[in-house]
């Protein structure tokens, strides 16, 4: 710098006093900043979970088959629902938006409610497959009529559990079930690959690029 | 500095010292920032008004609403059973990109293709791909393309289309006009077939082979001559104990680079192997090939043939025959002594040597399979068995031309050549069709040649197509679409089918063919077709057992009328016409990444230049950047002059592949045409232009180059040894204080405590023995990791985004320098200088030796590029927009597409990094060595990279850190790089080290 001071050109002052105002005007929500806990917008089909997961003990990977092996859980499409709602309460309006969604193939547009930023990279079959329960992200799934974020899921959060599994020498369970592979392997005759010897011991990394690349 | 080291250059100006270029070197970034004068206050605002308003903004944020916009969740309505969102799906594939045909395997996201990688089972292209079968995953989104079926370049329907060809095709037929098909020499065998289906439907009918280079056309006549058979045979560099090669580029673009390179590096295998093919290159411009050399000469491209004419007589005396042809032939300029050089070392390895020769003259490829016939390598390194057939009753573009102007053609098919860009006469093309009732392009754009066309019926792209090939005898490589067409196109087959009245699905006619003609022959007893169908698709390659196959035999009859035309003129320039190996003959060219990439011998990024040698420079008083017109025959073309080192004196080179007008937005304007200062002789275009007169023009253009602002400063960057010496010494050219693999933490004097890596620790190790320099691995960085091009502006200020460059660097001679090449990354450092500089902690060291970038923290001080000691941090000037809906689809999903003021560096893939760990997890098994690769590292064609965890002692790059040809950049300074380097070994036969 050639001068000592620190000069603000007067357009960038003015763009920024303007900025300011705006931002002031915009304000008045309350809450922490960036996170949508407690977000629980209605949906175009008043599904509850309550009923499918918390009545009828449905396995969550039932309709969210990426859980386990992408990093997408995925939302389920609409012909999923018709595979039990051709015959179950066929009558309902609700049903009826599902059942024309397939007939006029046209995908029902569900409102995102967990949602990440999109420089983080999250993989649902890691902590899936490490044995982490869908509720300690998701909260109680299985109580809620209409669903609801319970968590911050702000980056301090994933790191604070991250650091306490680490710190308490979690070990992954062992993969009762055929694992994703195993069934096709079994199928075609090949023996499926050989389970790890010793438990593994859940080491969550903390390092930026691990979610961050 | 030790004085035993060979010093390197990496431009002519650092070579003499020039002061203006060591200063600009000197600078971090190419211009100072404009930050005094464009920002300059009118009035100086007070520090208190400054701190004011940061404080009212800093509370406005805090308040501020904390709800994100609405997003929605769109899923299938039905789900494809093989689709999971998120997880990719991967094709086998074959390459459309050039006649080599290589294995691919195709992935893609969400039903979009994003990169292309190669087949490690194909048994030709072995897991490579070169930077145009990269890149045609850019070409299959190219917003230039064509989008619907034209009649005079207006949109139409198929239907119309196909009764207006048909009809033409028709009354051609009942006038008894000839109708011709102009395509190229390699197509595939389906894709042959339907051709000879459509020859049989119209009885006038017949094929104009045309291609751009003319070097298939060179070797199929040669080969007519000296074996009766109109054929390419398989070159085997891998059976190779020496190589001579005149003028063939054949680790850049000649027939088959990509599997002529993973050959070349297992010959030359010297740390494996513990013997080297020793190497001659014989050629008038450096190309790629003659970089790579043991011993390069340089001779005027006129001078080539009498050369070879010279060493073919040498050959014949130890071979104890007399072939009289050869008498005729001009003495040439190369020297004696270097002629008998490589006959000596050729007829001591006689049918494990190998002559190769370039370009489109068939003398001089008479010559070269006279010489392998001599030397009897043919069987061996020469495979006529296992050789390709070209087509034996096609007329030449010439032929063509002559026909249409007599008036005897109803009808003219381009079936996706653009000879009016690309043929010296492609400016008659426009009158000449007039005269043609029918004409029918089905170029993938409207193009040069597209556009004089009467029916534009536009061919889908291989990535969206079925198809076949055969790029070796029995090894019959499949293609199948990653995708279905993106727009209202029509793949050539079902074009040509339909128009001989025998319409059907591409598919169903492959799989038929297939049926009939490739299955009796796979010897799959037993199995049903079905299922070897199936199979066949999955792997995407099948290789039918070898069937007895008669080769055919030399022949000397007919060399004396084959040779009779050679001459050595002696004029004062010659022209040279090559092609790039981003470009090549420029169907590729509307393609950012091509453009971008830069030339691994010139360093040229986005258009060509005329090349002349140093001292030619020196006498004319040109510099770089001087605009020449280069004339012949009433034909000019302007050019901005590049002095390049190993060029001959002669010589003005000048790469094809630029200058197109009807590419595309990329594409057109971007350089100058050579092509139509092509020569015409007997019909045939030719790429040597003797006498062309070369003006200067007084104007100047900047070049668009890249490393040259970078500075070695003496520094050992690249080593090198001889042969003899590294066989008795592991460690010669290597013997450099701390040059070996001690590894991080042993310095004696260290200011840094270190880390500690429990788990893994990546690594990667470059082969420079291996690595020929061309730039797959570019090419493939940039697709995976959604780096921008910046266009030839950006380039110009040094702002180009790859994350890893091929560094080239000069030794010696100035006239014919040697040359090594060094594939350059973000070293991550163990003590990464940019990370102690960062005041905001965005570069900081992952636990598993990884120097990361967290683009969200930065704020773009660019003080880490600064402190980089190998300049690998690229910093994002602009938001390079990614916002058109089409090309835009390329992007991998799997990475962040970055923002500007952001710095941004390799990052070691980290993301096939964390995939492959994931994978291992679900399947409940530890990582092996392998399962994560580099994007680099999985396109190299000379596997001259290795990726790998340096914690395991079992993994290839753990082992090669510690081998005797390992050593690390800037070991002196303890930056503790995790990139090993691998002494470069040449064979020149000195015997001595360097």
């Amino acid at each position: 710098m050639n001068d000592a001071s620190i000069h603000t050109p007067r357009l960038t002052r003015a763009a920024g006093w303007a900025g300011a105002l705006a931002a002031l005007a915009l304000s008045g929500c309350s809450g922490p900043v960036n996170n949508q806990q407690g977000y629980m917008p209605e949906q175009p089909v008043a599904f509850s979970h309550a009923v499918h997961a918390g009545q009828y003990e449905l396995d969550c990977q039932y309709c969210h088959v990426g859980a386990e092996k992408s990093r997408h859980a995925g939302v389920p499409p609409s012909s999923v629902c018709m595979n039990c709602h051709t015959q179950v309460k066929k009558d309902s309006p609700e049903i009826q938006k599902v059942a024309a969604s397939v007939a006029e193939n046209k995908p029902l547009e569900w409102v995102r409610i967990h949602r990440l930023p999109d420089h983080a990279y999250f993989n649902h079959a890691s902590h899936v497959t490490s044995g982490l329960q869908c509720q300690t992200c998701h909260g109680p799934v299985q109580e809620m009529v209409r669903l609801e974020q319970v968590e911050p899921m702000t980056m301090g959060w994933c790191l604070d559990c991250h650091r306490k599994t680490a710190a308490e020498q979690v070990s992954a369970p062992p993969p009762s079930a055929p694992r994703s592979g195993e069934l096709l392997a079994m199928s075609s005759g090949t023996p499926p690959p050989a389970p790890l010897k010793e438990p593994r011991i859940l080491q969550p990394p903390t390092d930026c690029s691990s979610c961050h690349r | 500095m030790s004085d035993t080291l060979p010093k390197y250059w990496q431009s002519l100006a650092e070579r003499a010292g020039d002061p203006g270029v060591l200063e600009q070197a000197r600078n971090e970034f190419a211009e100072e920032l404009p930050v005094g004068t464009a920002f300059a206050p009118p009035d100086a605002s007070s520090r208190r008004d400054f701190f004011k308003m940061m404080g009212l903004s800093a509370t406005a944020a805090l308040v501020a609403c904390n709800r994100a916009p609405v997003q929605k969740v769109i899923p299938y309505v039905a789900r494809p059973d093989e689709v999971t969102p998120g997880l990719a799906l991967w094709y086998a594939s074959t390459c459309g990109g050039c006649s080599a045909q290589c294995g691919l395997l195709l992935k893609t996201r969400d039903g979009r293709p994003i990169k292309v990688e190669g087949n490690d089972e194909h048994p030709v292209s072995r897991g490579g791909v070169c930077a145009v079968g990269q890149a045609s995953v850019l070409s299959l989104y190219d917003a230039s393309r064509a989008r619907f079926p034209a009649l005079s370049c207006k949109r139409t329907t198929w239907a119309e289309l196909d009764a207006g060809v048909t009809e033409g095709l028709r009354k051609a037929t009942e006038a008894g006009k000839a109708i011709r098909v102009v395509l190229p020499w390699v197509m595939g065998p389906t894709a042959e077939a339907a051709v000879r289906r459509f020859l049989t439907a119209y009885p006038t009918a017949r094929t104009v082979r045309y291609e751009p280079l003319g070097e298939l056309a060179a070797i199929g006549d040669a080969y007519r001559v000296t074996h009766g058979v109109r054929m390419v045979p398989d070159y085997r560099f891998d059976k190779a104990k020496v190589i001579a090669s005149f003028g063939a580029d054949f680790l850049g673009t000649w027939i088959s680079p990509v599997a002529f390179t993973r050959q070349y590096t297992e010959a030359r295998d010297a740390a494996g192997k513990r013997e080297m093919a020793r190497h001659f290159q014989v050629e008038p411009v450096l190309t790629l090939t003659g970089a790579a050399a043991d011993r390069r000469f340089q001779v005027a491209p006129s001078d080539l043939t009498p050369a070879l004419g010279a060493l073919v007589r040498k050959l014949a005396v130890k071979a104890g025959r007399t072939v009289p042809a050869l008498a005729q032939l001009p003495a040439p300029a190369l020297e004696e002594s270097s002629l008998d050089e490589m006959v000596d070392a050729l007829w001591a390895q006689r049918s494990h040597a190998l002559v190769v020769c370039g370009g489109d003259d068939v003398a001089s490829q008479v010559l070269a399979s006279t010489a392998n016939a001599l030397l009897g390598s043919e069987g061996t390194t020469v495979s006529l068995a296992d050789g390709m057939a070209l087509d034996a009753d096609a007329l030449s573009y010439g032929e063509l031309l002559s026909e249409v102007r007599a008036g005897g053609v109803g009808a003219v098919l381009f079936l996706g050549v653009n000879p009016a860009y690309s043929d010296p006469r492609g400016g008659e093309l426009e009158t000449l069709l007039k005269a043609v009732p029918l004409s029918v392009a089905t170029n993938d754009r409207l193009d040069e040649t597209a556009t004089l066309a009467r029916y534009h019926a536009p061919d889908s792209t291989a990535l969206e197509s079925w198809g076949d090939a055969e790029p070796r005898r029995g090894v019959l490589s499949l293609r199948q679409p990653a995708v279905a067409p993106l727009h209202e196109t029509r793949s050539v087959v079902e074009s040509l089918l339909t128009w001989a009245g025998a319409s059907q699905p591409h598919y169903d006619f492959l799989r038929a063919r297939w049926e009939a003609e490739v299955f009796s022959r796979a010897g799959a007893a037993g199995q049903d077709f079905g299922a070897f169908w199936d199979d066949a698709v999955r792997r995407g390659v099948v290789t039918l057992p070898a069937a007895a196959v008669e080769a055919p035999a030399f022949r000397e009859d007919g060399l004396a009328k084959a040779l009779a035309g050679v001459a050595r003129p002696s004029v004062e320039w010659e022209l040279v016409l090559y092609p790039t190996v981003s470009v090549r003959d420029g169907a590729p060219a509307n393609n950012g990444w091509l453009q971008e990439v830069p030339d691994p011998i010139t360093k040229a990024t986005w258009g060509n230049q005329a090349l002349i040698a140093p001292a030619r420079a020196k006498a004319l008083k040109l510099n770089d950047g001087d605009v020449v017109r280069v004339g012949v025959g009433g034909k000019t073309v302007s050019l901005p002059v590049l002095v390049q080192a190993g060029t001959h004196p002669s010589v003005i080179a000048v790469a094809v592949g630029y200058g197109r007008t009807k590419a595309g937005r990329v594409a057109d304007g971007i350089g100058a045409n050579a092509y139509p200062l092509a020569a015409v002789v007997e019909g045939r275009a030719r790429r040597v232009v003797p006498g062309v007169a070369v003006e200067p023009t007084g104007e100047k253009q900047p070049l668009a180059l890249t490393q040259t602002y970078h500075r070695l400063e003496g520094r050992p960057h690249v080593r090198e040894a001889e042969l003899a010496a590294f066989l008795t010494n592991p460690r010669a050219g290597n013997e450099e204080e701390g040059g070996h693999g001690g590894g991080n933490g042993s310095h004696p004097l260290s200011i840094w405590s270190g880390h500690e890596y429990n788990g893994h620790r990546w690594a990667l190790a470059v082969d420079l023995s291996a690595c020929t320099g061309c730039s797959a691995c570019v090419v493939s960085c940039q697709a995976e990791n959604n780096i921008p091009s910046v266009g030839r502006d950006e380039v110009l200020r040094g702002r180009e985004m790859h994350w890893m460059r091929v560094d080239r660097y000069y030794q010696g001679d100035e006239a014919n320098p040697q040359v090594v090449h060094q594939p350059m990354m973000c070293q991550h450092c163990e003590n990464a200088p940019c990370e102690t500089v960062c005041p905001v902690l965005a570069t900081v060291h992952s636990t598993e030796g990884l120097n990361q970038q967290v683009y969200n923290r930065c704020v773009g001080t660019r003080y880490c590029a600064n402190n980089c000691p190998t300049k690998v941090r690229r910093f994002n000037w602009f938001d390079y927009k990614h916002d058109d809906p089409m090309e835009r689809m390329v992007l991998n999903p799997d990475v962040v597409v970055r923002s500007r003021g952001v710095m941004e560096k390799c990052s070691m893939c980290v993301q096939r990094v964390q995939e492959a760990k994931a994978q291992a997890k679900r399947e409940g098994r530890p990582l092996k060595d392998g399962d994560a690769q580099t994007a680099c590292q999985q396109s190299c064609p000379a596997k001259a990279i290795h990726f790998g965890d340096i914690n395991d002692p079992a993994s290839a790059v753990a082992k090669l850190s510690k081998d005797g040809r390992a050593y690390r950049l800037l070991e002196e300074l303890n930056i503790g790089s995790s990139i090993t380097y691998l002494t470069k070994i040449r064979n020149t036969g000195s015997g001595s080290g360097t």
